[in-house]
């Protein structure tokens, strides 16, 4: 209850500017331009906060998860898995459901559980260190591209051209229906992320040391990874993979409060719930009369940040 | 009586080779158990197998008579509390919140939690540390933190490997006095200490001295017994001399025998 108390302020104005990006770019004062802005954009700013929130929230668990600032869903290939998924759908696929689910998100979830499963396996072996997981999900994601590449292939061009368009990661196509769509596994997946915080709080200080304080590691760890994959599918699923946001906002967080997941957590998906509809504002006014899909901002904005980590810790092992 | 902590036949293997050998160990509530060994003799594996980090090949593990593979991990918590040869995390974490989370297996508030840590802090000496973040302390400053981690785990039994690694003559001294006072209050404490100079420092005439080779109990016996020296011999294979300062004894390795 405190808690809440406590983070209520800065969710209000984490909604607030989410809310307002929609109205960056020119101006909308026309009946035209409202429906524009009502039909349109608002309903991305709120898809590009739910998508920011859920992939920042999944960086920064699978982070804690795997002791290492550099896993993220896209490093692990969660984001591969459920791309691969989803290309498969619209490749093969007719119809919008299967058995009663929506295919589209059932197929994202089922390539990103695959490939969290098999990593999670990895690194459930006794002896696995990161850097094995972190090897492993490469691997992963190389195999995956290169399916979903030859799987493009195989399609017309004009689907050809959409599935390219899309695995870039675009906010442009979103509807109310699709918000609808998206919004339970949000809820699921944070809600469920954020009652992970107690044992995070320990398997931060190592996962030996968690073990012998009473933490169940392998539990957490496959709810905590399953989370986000169910979470980080349904982005993919609504909005394509969108890259590095997993990875530029937990470590923005880590610098100004600290690595404790109960601020690291809550911080990292307020963060993400304006940083992604902001990227996706400037995508939109950039470059006049085009679009920039959001991916390819959060890509140019996310890997120097990589880069920057890559050669800090280095830098800091070497002291050692 | 049960003993609290057990290891019967405790076999750990790596590949083919055993690192605990049908290895056999009683731990009786309250006492003070010193591991002593030469490197690769297996000290921090024998630690590891009765935490259930390391899972035995062969043989069990019991704390208070029971399995520990059918103890959940907040049972094994209660009995037992760790302080890894490796320190603290690199990670950017606050003191009081690396405290709080040894108190994992409590069912508590987030305030009773903070009550409890601060209270282990103090104990430890290290109240006046409580809001600085971890990467930026001293070793000295670390180590107070690992003791009150302990301390706010509230544990039966104190499991420590090579606590006094890496600190200065001055800490190294404190860490093994807390000990005494730990044990003082009921405690029971298994440690491994890789220096044998550093049993001088154990103020418990009746801790048992346990020493490993090769996966095996090569010795053992109490800190007051007087073939401790030949005890040391068989464990490291080279003689001891027994040197005294002031009311303490100590144990300095003598030159290699020369084949």
């Amino acid at each position: 209850m405190k808690a809440l108390i406590r983070w209520l302020p800065w969710v209000v104005l984490a909604i607030t500017i989410a809310v307002a990006t929609a109205w960056i770019g020119p101006t909308l004062d026309d009946p035209h331009g409202q429906w524009i802005l009502h039909e349109l954009r608002l309903p991305r700013a709120l898809a590009g906060a739910m998508v920011g929130a859920v992939l920042s929230a999944a960086g920064a668990v699978v982070q804690i998860l795997l002791r290492n600032p550099l896993a993220t869903p896209s490093t692990i290939g969660t984001t591969a898995g459920a791309t691969l998924g989803v290309l498969a759908v619209l490749v093969f696929g007719s119809g919008s459901t299967w058995m009663g689910l929506p295919i589209l998100p059932a197929a994202a979830f089922a390539g990103a559980l695959l490939v969290t499963l098999i990593i999670a396996s990895v690194a459930a072996r006794d002896r696995a260190r990161t850097e094995d997981v972190l090897l492993a999900g490469i691997a992963l994601t190389l195999a995956t591209g290169a399916i979903a590449s030859g799987l493009r292939l195989g399609i017309d061009q004009v689907t050809s051209l959409s599935a390219l368009r899309w695995s870039l990661g675009s906010l442009t196509i979103i509807g109310p229906d699709r918000i609808s769509m998206l919004a339970p596994f949000v809820v699921i997946s944070l809600a469920g992320m954020l009652w992970l915080i107690r044992p995070l709080e320990v398997l931060i200080s190592g996962i030996e040391r968690a073990r012998t304080r009473g933490v169940e590691v392998t539990r957490v760890r496959t709810l905590g990874l399953g989370l986000a994959s169910l979470g980080v599918a349904a982005c993919v699923a609504t909005c394509g993979p969108i890259a590095f946001v997993g990875l530029i906002c937990p470590h923005l967080v880590r610098r100004i409060v600290g690595s404790a997941p109960r601020t690291l957590l809550p911080a990292s998906i307020l963060l993400g719930a304006v940083f992604l509809p902001l990227c996706d504002s400037i995508g939109r006014v950039i470059w006049e009369q085009r679009e920039i899909p959001v991916g390819v901002i959060t890509a140019a904005l996310g890997a120097p940040v990589l880069f920057m980590i890559v050669v800090r810790r280095g830098r800091t092992q070497a002291r050692r | 009586m049960v003993a609290l902590l057990e290891l019967d036949q405790a076999t750990v293997l790596a590949g083919d080779i055993p690192i605990l050998d049908q290895l056999s160990l009683e731990v009786g509530e309250g006492e003070m158990v010193a591991i002593i060994g030469p490197n690769g003799s297996g000290k921090s594996t024998l630690i590891r197998a009765l935490l259930g980090l390391a899972p035995l090949d062969q043989g069990t593990a019991r704390i208070e008579g029971r399995p520990l593979t059918t103890l959940t991990a907040r049972q094994r918590a209660a009995s037992m509390a760790w302080l890894p040869q490796e320190g603290l995390s690199a990670e950017r974490l606050r003191v009081e919140d690396v405290v709080a989370a040894a108190r994992f297996r409590f069912n508590e508030t987030r305030q009773d939690c903070l009550a409890a840590a601060y209270r282990a802090l103090e104990d430890a000496g290290a109240d006046s540390l409580a809001d600085r973040w971890i990467n930026e302390l001293s070793g000295g400053e670390r180590q107070r933190i690992e003791l009150a981690s302990m301390v706010a785990q509230e544990s039966k039994c104190w499991l420590l490997d090579e606590p006094a690694n890496h600190l200065d003559p001055v800490w190294r001294a404190r860490t093994l006095k807390f000990l005494s006072r730990r044990l003082e209050q009921g405690n029971t404490v298994l440690v491994v200490l890789h220096d044998v100079h550093l049993l001088g420092h154990i103020e418990a005439a009746q801790t048992r001295v346990v020493g490993l080779r090769q996966g095996k109990i090569a010795w053992q016996g109490r800190l007051s017994d007087t073939d401790l020296g030949e005890g040391l011999e068989t464990v490291h294979g080279i003689p001891f001399e027994r040197a005294v300062a002031g009311d303490r004894e100590y144990w300095i390795p003598g030159e290699e025998p020369l084949e």
